[in-house]
């Protein structure tokens, strides 16, 4: 499994969201594959050394959202469908991350054609990495 | 803390856990003490070695200087463990791990305490035990050792384990000052006190019994409410309080003593008087100031022209005159000689030859019990032999024993002893240099022996005047005789019945007084405490072949006119009212001495100072809202025992801090979560408006 | 409610001086309660209140259903409890203080005992009076945890512990958590273990009780707002009182405002400060709660504007 998570204690991000969104990067990265198991709650929370609540409230808002499901008698795994959220959330979420992307990119002094020819150049790299990867990536 | 029974069956493990982790904390305390008290009472056995080996110690019998050691050492030892067991273990994170254990907080302090008592017992009970078999292997000292003798030790090895419980009483109790903490001690010291005066053994171990008793259920009960007086039982309470209420007497008598002592000079004049004989046959009147002679006067009162000068009132006043005196023991037991801590009733020492030369290589004693004059010698300690009325056989093996019993010189009588043994059956003649003995007197069929007394041993008398130097006096149911030594009857006279009230009588024979008269002198007992006092004294004088020819009579002169007023006013003040009223229903005579306006003003100042304690009391109690029972009972208390009660309140008592109450304004304590005046609560903690508040 | 701690205006004061004010709290059952405040703020004396060792002035508290001035046998040892001083009989060995500690236990798992023993390291053999201070503490963990209690106080239990020690420590609370009824309540000033492992907190401020709820609700009401001011216009110099706020940082053409419990009323009083931008940054636990232990109000270590000597130092 190559789930790797770790957290960091005084962040401004608190240790739960820190974790959720850790599972989500790695979705994201494609490092993990559907139906793929997770370890379990208490083995998380000691491992991480947190407390396990705080590890089960990841899991269970995780849970909510649909990236992972909790089978009976056998634990956590990465659920099999990914897109759970409304074209809405998603149009919300990707709307945001560009935002911050572009203004970010003023900021810095570039302009619009130089940020356009950058994030073409991105989107290109990521497709090929995700094709190679032996999960298929994660956008189905 | 409510515990519901006095002892709990502990998980087995549990009180031998306490026991062991106690022995294994303190066994070095057990180890000095052992090694201290070892060291003390070596020294005072040397001590005592070299008093009874020295020819100068007359021993009296009243106490050993062992048993100084025995109950100081004992009282500090306990003490100390005591205080070694909770000093470092009654507060904070220690006290935390100590207490927080699945046991019952009775059962920790029942494993320290048996754990401190084992210490004790190895620290004191050892070394003390080993002295006093020492002291009665035959060959270490040259006495005749009963076992009756040890009991001092005994009893000052029970008043030890109370002042055990003392130190783990001042080892727990919460104290706002260091000094109050001590109190707890109070209880022990008057147990020490008592037992060391009392004259019975067996009073004397109730009394540290009671002591075990208090100061036990006071450590107890304090250990068990970690500290605090306020949340013990009843009991517990009571035993508190008394601990450091005698603890405040205690030291209240101690501070009390320095300044009077400064302010009150002793009452009793330096001017005392005497009666004596002077060389020529007359009786004079002694005025002594400061122990010095300062005046001699004649029966009538008019000083005497030829001793006015300093230089003749010596000696030469009294050249030649000699004097056998007797003693009339009273008829009751004498408790002061029967107390346990002395050995009086046990033997008697005897010597001869005055109080001032040397003993000789030999001691002797009578032995009460047995009937016989032991033998030991001074520097072995060994018995060498057995003195009986048949004479003195050498080695343990007794021969018949003398029978009639024991008259035993009093007082000034028993340093006067001279060469005679008196028993009411007969009177014995002893040579203790040359270990004899021989009948002095034989009284008739039924006629018994009330006293006897021989003149004084003076080679220079009997170099001048010969066999006229020893003479002896008997004085018996019938009759009264005085005899030479050699048998010759001076005089014989019918008994008067006078020892029944004079408790001395003395033959006087003035050698150089012309015709050579015999003077018999009853002197009364009863000394005044205040002021000076002269017995009575009844003196026949007798000529030679004994015809009566003169009869003086010195009646009793007593200056006391009862208590002065600074020493009244003193006693009043100090003594508390409870204890005068009680005083004075005992002490009738006393009171009956005073005038009117002493006894008003001996009740009435005392009840002033009660009352106003009582008001003290009460309005103290009343501002820290102690519980309407509680401000009854200490005000009570207060009125009998006045301001000590007060102290005793302020040490005892946890005192809460007051504060204003925000309702109605007025001081009230923080202990309760309703004003006492009007009944409303404590507001609760400001908020400043970042309070988060939410349990989900 | 009933909670495996619960305190009724617990009050304690020491003469005059009162060191714990009207604590009122409940620790739920099954929880990891961290009980913060600074250095003298209280907490040892309530910790020693709790377990009965110290009386209190007034108000009450019951620990496992059991007044705490009554705590009978059976509770404590239900109880296990770590004072700040890792106390032990320096005269025992490793070995005999197990032994000693397990006579007073009817229940004694001496397999934590020896796994406890055996991570730190320790020497069965080695006097307890001759460890290091993370030696003691691990010592001091195993006769605590040995008994299996079910609930664990914990006064300070890092306190001076090298880095290592601590995560063992760590490791060993996670490791209590095993049980789903078994309660942790710790104190502790280590913030980073706190947010590692307490699901709830209450913090003491100087005897009085400021907040009692979860972690979470905790960082969620301590909010930071940046005002800045640009141009010619600067704070103000005096600041309306608003509710909450804990502390104030300015600067030149900045003003840094921690404030709890923000809420509308908050926000539309911050716009009045005729800042050009209100804007809310996050913040994280650490300085969360050091902003609300901190006193409230206009303080900071440095004493004069760092800007004014910044301007100054640039003129010399």
């Amino acid at each position: 499994m190559a789930l790797t998570i770790s957290i960091l204690t005084g962040s401004n991000v608190s240790i739960y969201q820190q974790i959720v969104d850790q599972v989500c990067a790695a979705i994201v990265a494609g490092k993990v594959a559907p139906d793929e198991p997770l370890p379990s709650v208490r083995a998380l929370a000691e491992e991480l050394l947190i407390n396990p609540n705080t590890v089960g409230r990841a899991y269970g808002e995780l849970v909510r959202e649909g990236i992972l499901e909790s089978r009976p008698g056998r634990g956590m795994f990465m659920s099999k469908r990914r897109q759970i959220y409304t074209r809405a959330e998603r149009t919300r979420r990707i709307d945001q991350a560009v935002t911050s992307l572009v203004s970010q990119a003023f900021m810095l002094g570039f302009s619009a054609e130089e940020i356009v020819e950058e994030v073409a150049k991105k989107t290109t790299e990521l497709a090929a990495s995700a094709d190679k990867s032996p999960n298929g990536g994660g956008l189905s | 803390m409510t515990q519901p029974t006095l002892f709990v069956t502990p998980p087995s493990g549990a009180f031998k856990a306490i026991l062991w982790k106690e022995l294994r904390e303190n066994f070095k305390w057990a180890v000095a003490g052992l090694v201290g008290m070892t060291a003390w009472l070596t020294y005072k056995a040397q001590f005592l070695i070299q008093q009874f080996q020295s020819g100068n110690y007359r021993y009296n019998g009243d106490s050993y200087v062992i048993f100084e050691a025995t109950v100081t050492g004992a009282a500090l030892a306990g003490l100390l463990i005591g205080l070694a067991q909770t000093v470092m273990e009654n507060r904070g994170d220690k006290w935390g791990f100590l207490a927080h254990r699945p046991v019952h907080r009775s059962t920790l302090f029942w494993g320290k305490a048996a754990a401190g008592i084992l210490i004790y017992l190895v620290a004191v009970g050892l070394p003390v035990a080993s002295v006093m078999i020492w002291m009665g292997w035959p060959g270490n000292l040259p006495l005749p050792f009963e076992w009756r003798i040890a009991l001092p030790a005994v009893t000052d090895f029970l008043c030890g384990v109370v002042f055990y419980f003392a130190g783990l009483l001042t080892g727990m109790r919460d104290a706002r000052w260091y000094a109050s903490r001590t109190l707890g001690i109070g209880a022990a010291f008057a147990c020490a006190v008592m037992e060391t005066t009392f004259y019975g053994f067996w009073p004397a171990i109730l009394v540290c019994a009671g002591g075990i008793l208090v100061a036990g259920a006071a450590a107890r009960g304090t250990f068990v409410a970690g500290g605090q007086y306020g949340l013990q039982a009843k009991a517990s309470r009571a035993a508190v309080g008394l601990s450091v209420g005698l603890g405040i007497t205690v030291a209240g008598i101690i501070a009390i003593n320095i300044p009077m002592s400064l302010l009150l000079e002793p009452t009793w004049e330096t001017r005392t008087t005497e009666y004596t004989m002077t060389a020529d046959g007359t009786i004079v009147e002694m005025v002594y100031e400061n122990n010095r002679p300062t005046e001699v006067k004649d029966l009538q009162g008019r000083p005497l022209e030829q001793y006015k000068d300093p230089a003749t009132r010596n000696e030469a006043m009294t050249l030649d005159v000699l004097s056998a005196t007797l003693s009339f023991p009273s008829p009751l037991p004498n408790r002061w000689e029967q107390r346990y801590r002395s050995t009086q009733g046990l033997f008697t020492q005897l010597f001869q030859g005055g109080h001032s030369s040397p003993l000789g290589p030999t001691r002797w004693y009578f032995v009460n019990r047995l009937g016989l004059i032991a033998a030991y010698s001074a520097e072995s300690g060994k018995l060498i032999g057995w003195m009986g009325p048949d004479g003195f056989t050498e080695g343990p093996v007794m021969p018949q024993p003398f029978q009639g019993t024991f008259k035993k010189p009093q007082g000034f009588a028993a340093s006067q002893q001279g060469p005679i043994l008196v028993f009411e059956d007969a009177v014995y003649r002893l040579d203790l240099g040359q270990q004899r003995i021989e009948k002095a007197f034989q009284p008739r069929p039924g006629e018994t022996i009330l006293a006897a007394g021989s003149s004084d041993e003076n080679p220079a008398m009997l170099a001048t005047y010969g066999e006229q130097a020893r003479f002896e006096a008997v004085s018996t149911s019938q009759r009264v005789v005085v005899q030479l030594r050699d048998g010759t009857r001076l005089l014989e006279l019918p008994q008067d019945g006078k020892p029944k009230n004079f408790y001395a009588m003395q033959v006087v024979r003035p050698m150089r007084a012309a015709g050579r008269p015999i003077f018999v002198w009853y002197a009364a007992s009863g000394f005044g405490w205040r002021g000076s006092a002269v017995q009575e004294q009844q003196i026949t004088e007798f000529t030679p072949n004994g015809t009566i020819a003169h009869r003086y009579e010195i009646p009793a002169r007593w200056t006391d006119t009862g208590a002065p007023w600074r020493e009244h006013l003193a006693e009043s003040t100090v003594v508390p009212f409870g204890a005068q009223l009680v005083a004075a229903v005992v002490n009738r005579e006393a009171v009956n001495r005073m005038s009117v306006s002493q006894r008003i003003v001996g009740l009435a100042i005392p009840l002033l100072i009660s009352l106003l304690s009582a008001a003290a009391v009460f309005s103290r109690a009343k501002a820290y809202a102690l519980a309407p029972g509680q401000q009854r009972l200490w005000m009570y208390l207060a009125i009998l025992l006045g301001p000590l009660v007060f102290l005793t309140m302020l040490a005892l008592l946890d005192w809460p801090a007051r504060e204003a109450c925000p309702a109605c304004g007025r001081m009230r304590v923080v202990t309760r979560e309703h004003c006492e005046h009007c009944n409303q609560p404590f507001a609760p903690p400001t908020m400043d408006g970042t309070e988060i508040f939410e349990l989900t | 409610m009933s909670g495996v701690i619960e305190t009724r205006a617990l009050t304690r004061y020491f003469g005059n001086r009162k060191a714990v004010d009207g604590l009122t709290m409940t620790v739920p059952r099954g929880s990891v309660f961290a009980f913060l405040g600074r250095n003298g703020s209280g907490k040892t004396t309530t910790i020693r209140m709790l377990l009965g060792l110290t009386e209190p002035t007034r108000g009450s508290s019951r620990v496992l259903g059991y007044d705490s001035q009554a705590l009978p046998p059976d509770a404590r040892a239900r109880i296990g409890y770590m004072s700040e001083s890792h106390t032990l009989y320096n005269w025992l060995t490793v070995r005999q203080c197990g032994e000693y500690q397990s006579r007073f236990y009817p229940r004694w798992n001496d397999r934590i005992f020896q796994a406890v023993v055996g991570h730190f390291r320790l020497h069965p053999s080695a006097k307890a009076g001759q460890l290091s201070r993370g030696e003691r503490a691990g010592l001091s963990l195993a006769i605590t945890l040995a008994p299996e209690p079910e609930l664990l106080i914990l006064d300070d239990p890092a306190l001076g512990l090298d880095p290592v020690a601590r995560r063992s420590l760590l490791e060993s609370m996670i490791y209590v958590t095993r049980g789903a009824d078994r309660t942790i309540f710790f104190s502790s000033h280590l913030l980073e273990d706190v947010e590692r492992v307490a699901d709830y907190l209450a913090i003491l401020d100087r005897s009085v009780l400021r907040a009692c709820c979860p972690i979470e609700t905790f960082r969620s009401h301590v909010k930071q707002f940046l005002l800045r001011y640009g141009g010619n216009a600067t704070p103000p110099a005096q600041l309306p009182s608003l509710p909450g706020l804990l502390h104030v940082r300015r600067s030149r053409a900045e003003l840094r405002l921690t404030i709890a419990g923000a809420n509308e009323q908050t926000q539309r009083l911050l716009r009045t400060l005729g800042a050009d931008a209100v804007e809310e940054t996050p913040v994280g636990f650490n300085d969360a709660l050091v902003g609300y232990l901190g006193d409230r109000g206009e303080q900071g270590f440095f004493l004069e504007d760092t800007t004014a000597l910044e301007m100054a130092g640039n003129k010399s």
